[in-house]
């Protein structure tokens, strides 16, 4: 398969771990740098992370209502990591952790699992009504179809980042074996729009499935 | 018409026996003439397996393609409608608007990733290839 050109390849370990290193570094590195010194008036990189910080409590409040406040960290980090490693497939010389279906496999499993267990923690026993549907005759029906669609759910969720940056990726480098000049550029500007896009989609999907088990059934 | 129908007929003909002629000449540049016999079903299995991969892999792009641009047709459609009733919701709509598209635009991507495995990572390539 066509393969761009990699910086840092560390013999002997897949590369997308050195990227998520990479990716994890910097954002330390970045948060490290603008923690030291708030300002009231924010500056340029300090505002982009307020920004994430204001729009995740935004939808929080907005989709999940007050207790959403408590997956604010969790949410907010998810916008960072994956918008983060999006964005460095897009310098030449890197690739991005995302264009691999393992590490969106695992952004997406937490969400899976923590979606899950706080809807049992909340409802209880109560929690297996979300199961039944409507009508007590049709449950038996209903309960096939609501577990199958909960167990793909997941699936779908790391599928969409992975296919998306991976074919992005892919089709950049297929139109620089087409033609060398000029359009390849145009297509990785469409790249900064497709990975800001996907991020926020892979961040609204995970608090609309943690804010579908913590409703109320009727 | 008939006409027609003779001419494509016979370029059907003519265009399955050259192909068995150049696969027959293949078979005989490459391979010693007793193998013939014995290589010759192995090679249209594996003719016949690359090729329908092939032709499944661009079928699975375009079929798959035509739903996710009719959602789409649809979905912008809704969007133009409502901002036309109500100009005032505008800024609010066309953020949903992009985000929806962007799930629907997966589906898409879902069927370019069944493509890209059977073009590149094919599953049952192991059978064929020894």
């Amino acid at each position: 398969m066509l393969k761009s050109p990699i910086l840092i390849n560390i013999h002997g370990i897949p590369v997308y771990w050195t990227m998520t290193i990479l990716v994890m570094g910097l954002i330390l590195f970045t948060a490290f740098i603008v923690g030291r010194s708030l300002k009231v008036v924010p500056g340029g990189i300090q505002s982009f992370f307020e920004l994430i910080f204001i729009m995740t409590e935004y939808f929080l409040k907005e989709i999940i209502g007050e207790e959403g406040s408590v997956y604010l960290p969790l949410i907010a980090s998810f916008a960072v990591f994956i918008l983060f490693s999006n964005l460095i497939g897009s310098i030449p010389g890197f690739t991005s952790p995302t264009a691999t279906i393992d590490t969106t496999a695992v952004l997406a499993l937490i969400v899976f699992f923590l979606s899950h267990a706080v809807g049992i923690k909340k409802h209880r026993a109560r929690y297996i009504k979300k199961f039944l549907g409507p009508l007590i005759i049709i449950a038996p029906i209903m309960i096939i179809i609501e577990v199958m669609s909960a167990l793909s759910r997941p699936f779908s969720h790391a599928l969409r980042l992975f296919a998306n940056i991976f074919a992005e990726e892919f089709m950049v480098t297929v139109l620089l074996f087409l033609l060398p000049w000029a359009i390849p550029a145009i297509m990785m500007y469409m790249q900064v729009f497709t990975d800001l896009m996907q991020a926020f989609v892979f961040y609204l999907l995970s608090i609309i499935y943690i804010a579908l088990s913590l409703e109320e059934t009727h | 018409m008939f006409k027609y129908l003779i001419s494509f007929f016979t370029f059907l003909l003519a265009s399955i026996f050259n192909v068995k002629a150049f696969a027959a000449k293949a078979v005989n540049t490459t391979i010693p003439l007793h193998h013939h016999i014995v290589n010759n079903s192995a090679l249209l299995s594996k003719s016949l397996f690359f090729g329908l991969s092939a032709l499944g892999g661009g079928l699975a792009i375009g079929l798959g393609v035509i739903g996710a641009g009719v959602g789409m047709g649809n979905a912008v459609r809704g969007a133009l409608e409502s901002m036309g009733r109500n100009p005032g919701m505008e800024k609010k709509l066309i953020v949903w608007m992009i985000t929806g598209m962007a799930i629907m635009e997966s589906l898409a991507l879902y069927a370019l990733l069944i493509t890209f495995i059977l073009f590149y990572a094919n599953p049952f390539k192991a059978i064929f290839i020894k």
